[in-house]
């Protein structure tokens, strides 16, 4: 059989023909349905964004109030950038739309929440990292409910177990510790973990000649 | 004997039923990303998307992103009962032949 194959009624296939159709045809579902776009990158990218605002805050105190928003919105502009740039010619699916539309909302939400609260005067560390951690828990969650992935969701739990105790620690470091962890864990560890895994599975792919199918 | 089904000479080619199975996955693909799972020439993929959409199986949308030319392709209903029914009567020819 060759690419431009036409017309062949049924009886003149055999079975290692049929074989052959049953497998073009679920590799390239799959393909099709593949997260063509990864995003181990941008766990990454965040984790270590939230570290230098954190250091930056802590051991650069004349320009502390400037730590937070300059790397927050220096991290959204790369991700908008990188994910622009990577998801180049990539096809939508209603799972990648359901993703992004968690991620979009939460991120922005965490925006419209953390500047105001920081500038307002009304600041409180223990409530303000719960509430953060809590949105970070949300988007986790969500976003692992809908690709049925635990790794993901136990992550989101994990922040939220995070917002939890942030709202019993006494003092400002035990808050600032929490975070870290959790930062660790759920955004650098995370990001590095996925980005091992997804090359493996693009080098797997390669090795299939899945690429040319 | 039981009668073979007929399979469907449009989705039969084996470019194009490449080309169905990977558009039921997506809402859209554009042509630079079709290319690049098939492996196909421009020439080639045009011609077969071409017969694709003259067949209602697929639709095909002209639009500009960030002031780019981009085609996008999608699979029609028509597009996926076709492979529907070519699947199925892949089945029912393998049920045969075992």
């Amino acid at each position: 059989m060759d690419w431009d194959g036409n017309a062949v009624g049924g009886s003149a296939m055999n079975e290692r023909e049929i074989g052959e159709r049953i497998a073009l045809i679920e590799s390239m579902m799959r393909e099709g349905r593949r997260r063509t776009e990864y995003w181990g990158w941008n766990f990454l990218l965040w984790g270590v964004a939230y570290l230098i605002a954190i250091g930056w805050s802590s051991f650069f105190p004349a320009g502390r109030a400037l730590a937070w928003p300059v790397t927050m919105i220096l991290a959204a502009l790369l991700t908008i950038g990188i994910a622009r740039r990577r998801m180049h010619n990539q096809p939508r699916t209603e799972k990648s739309r359901g993703i992004q539309a968690i991620w979009t909302a939460v991120g922005s939400g965490i925006f419209v929440f953390a500047f105001p609260v920081a500038f307002s005067g009304h600041f409180q560390a223990q409530s303000f990292m719960a509430a953060i951690e809590t949105l970070l828990g949300v988007a986790y969650v969500g976003s692992g409910l809908t690709l049925r992935w635990t790794t993901q969701i136990v992550l989101g739990a994990l922040w939220w177990v995070a917002a939890i105790a942030s709202c019993f620690v006494r003092t400002e470091n035990g808050v600032g510790i929490i975070f870290l962890a959790a930062t660790f864990v759920c955004m650098i560890g995370f990001g590095i973990y996925l980005m091992i895994r997804e090359s493996r599975v693009k080098a797997q792919a390669r090795a299939a000649g899945v690429q040319h199918a | 004997m039981p009668e073979l089904p007929d399979l469907d000479p449009v989705v039969h080619g084996k470019m194009r039923l490449a080309l169905l199975s990977l558009l039921s996955g997506v809402d859209e693909a554009e042509f630079t990303w079709l290319r690049e799972k098939t492996g196909s020439t421009d020439g080639n993929l045009g011609a077969h998307l071409l017969k694709l959409e003259d067949a209602g199986y697929v639709g095909m949308e002209k639009k500009f992103v960030a002031r780019k030319p981009v085609t996008l392709y999608r699979m029609t209903d028509t597009g996926r009962a076709a492979l529907e029914r070519y699947i199925a009567s892949l089945k029912e020819l393998l049920g045969t032949a075992l």
